[in-house]
């Protein structure tokens, strides 16, 4: 497994953020946590992500339990999972360009210099459909589609094992949506990471994901096959979460993906 | 993105509009340029060099604007046009001087406490607050008393003074900046704190620095002169405009040229970083800062 989580709990104050949550991504599969806002879904990522420690239970990465390490070996642990956040313009520094963007992480991970790092980087930019055209350019220059690339290239830059996407479509128009889609797909089926989607998008979700944790009021109420939750879902919130898509739509929901690239 | 200048419908509107709008900025960065080229060029421009620089001129003693002493001559006889343009230099590299360390203290300081937060925020801040506590003036005139009168130790008071404001400012750019997705992005690429902040955190609170210490060169210029005014600062025969202004205060009913010139340059060069300030941040702010 490249994560287990096991019994996890997160508190803020008196507010349970995450209240008991059990689940393991195994290497190459993608495990979706739905759920509505405030379920817990980001605290859960974060804990993943190792950017706040949890208040009990485990969250064990690779083999390494993030609560039994020093601060400093939690600091490196954080190179094998790396996250896309929603919104692309606010995950990049606006000071830097996408080269500076992109070799921040690679250079971590290759420790090359100058010209073989800018060609580390272009080689990666051009996996993600970008180009040299783009190294000299700062994020407010790209589109959301374009910046989502260079978030994921950053993310992807240091080979993490797990990849945390989330929401990683819901802030890019619907026809880009699509492209980041079938982006994320390639990459997987390419010996890449495993994902944990974080989203709401039950479209995204189902095109996506593998196995299915639905979240609610911080515990995961329903864990199954994304075919099996889709198609019968055992819990009532689940049940609830389906029917809210718009347009009644469990049979509705792939026209939303309609566009292809 | 949003800051296209309208040219498409009326063209002299947009033009007179622009104009007004930049107006004041071009002559905050004129005056500028001006005090920076006299202080340069001090001994060129000056029409009796070595009186700026303090030779007495008995036979002169306080003679009334004229042709050859344009801005009149002080008790000691000496040209007080040349007394300012030669005053240009301490004035300048005293208040550059004192925000530059401010920066240099402030800045950090204010970084590690909006970015680390905790005990390490209250222990900084709080000593900040305590440095804030007074009015700056106050607090420059007794550190210049236990250091004793001099422009240099006047200098170091007023950075006692004013590092905490630079503390302040970016504590809170840090703090907001902290919780941003690159911010946390940045930290899951396992970085250490130090380079966060240098690489990601301090680029995107330069703008606010550098617009709030521009304006700050101006305010340290007055309070210099303010400290030389009560003679807590450049001391005689410094040519410090603030000195300047006190020495001509006895005489100013029958004498007022020695006084009224060299605090009109302490105005225009105050004016002239305010201006200059205002204008860096209406250039600087959109889109960079604070999204």
């Amino acid at each position: 497994m490249i994560l287990s989580v096991t019994g996890l709990v997160k508190t803020f104050g008196a507010v349970r953020a995450v209240d008991g949550v059990d689940l393991s991504v195994a290497p190459g599969e993608t495990y979706a946590v739905v759920g509505e806002s405030g379920s817990g879904k980001t605290t859960l990522a974060r804990c993943v992500l190792g950017l706040i420690r949890p208040s009990s239970g485990s969250v064990v990465v690779d083999g390494a339990d993030t609560a039994k390490i020093s601060s400093g070996e939690l600091r490196l642990l954080r190179r094998r999972v790396q996250i896309v956040f929603q919104n692309p313009h606010a995950s990049l520094n606006p000071r830097m360009t996408i080269e500076r963007l992109v070799a921040e992480p690679m250079r971590i991970r290759t420790g090359s210099k100058g010209a073989a790092l800018r060609e580390e980087v272009v080689a990666d930019l051009e996996r993600l459909g970008l180009g040299t055209a783009h190294l000299s350019r700062y994020p407010h220059e790209l589109s959301g589609g374009q910046a989502q690339r260079v978030a994921l290239a950053r993310a992807l830059a240091l080979r993490p094992r797990l990849l945390v996407l989330d929401e990683p479509t819901s802030a890019l128009d619907v026809s880009v949506q699509a492209q980041i889609l079938n982006l994320l797909a390639d990459l997987r089926a390419d010996d890449g990471p495993a994902y944990l989607l974080i989203s709401h998008d039950l479209a995204v979700v189902r095109h996506l994901a593998d196995r299915v944790g639905v979240m609610y009021g911080g515990r995961l109420v329903e864990e199954a096959p994304a075919e099996q939750l889709f198609d019968a879902p055992a819990h009532d919130y689940t049940r609830q979460l389906l029917d809210s898509v718009p347009g009644r739509g469990r049979a509705s929901m792939d026209l939303s993906l309609g566009v292809q690239p | 993105m949003s800051k296209t200048p309208p040219i498409a419908t009326l063209p002299e509107r947009g033009v007179y509009r622009r104009l007004l709008r930049d107006g004041p900025a071009v002559l905050g960065f004129a005056l500028v340029a001006l005090l920076v080229l006299v202080a340069a060029f001090a001994p060129l421009l000056a029409p009796f060099p070595e009186q700026g620089a303090g030779a007495a001129s008995v036979a002169d003693r306080n003679l009334a604007p004229s042709l050859t002493h344009w801005f009149g001559t002080d008790a000691m006889g000496r040209d007080i046009l040349s007394r300012i343009v030669y005053g240009a230099r301490p004035a300048l590299l005293v208040s550059m001087a004192v925000v530059g360390l401010a920066v240099l203290v402030g800045v950090p300081l204010g970084l590690i406490a909006g970015f680390r937060g905790g005990r390490l925020d209250e222990a900084i801040m709080r000593v900040a607050d305590m440095f804030l506590a007074f009015p700056p003036l106050l607090l420059a005139m007794v550190v210049v008393s236990l250091l004793g009168p001099s422009l240099w130790n006047a200098a170091i008071a007023l950075v006692v003074s004013w590092w905490p404001w630079y503390a302040r400012l970016v504590r809170g750019l840090a703090l907001s900046l902290r919780e941003r997705p690159f911010v946390e992005g940045a930290r899951t690429l396992g970085l250490r704190d130090i380079t966060i902040m240098r690489r990601h955190i301090l680029p995107n609170c330069s703008s606010p620095i550098l617009v709030q210490a521009t304006t700050d060169i101006g305010t340290v210029l007055l309070a210099a002169g303010s400290l030389a005014f009560i003679g807590l600062g450049a001391q005689p025969p410094t040519p410090d405009w603030g000195l300047m202004v006190a020495e001509g205060r006895t005489y100013v009913f029958s004498h007022w040229w020695m006084s009224a010139f060299p605090g009109a340059a302490i105005f225009l060069a105050v004016l002239g970083f305010n201006l200059l300030g205002d204008a860096l941040r209406d250039a600087l702010d959109p889109r960079e800062v604070g999204r």
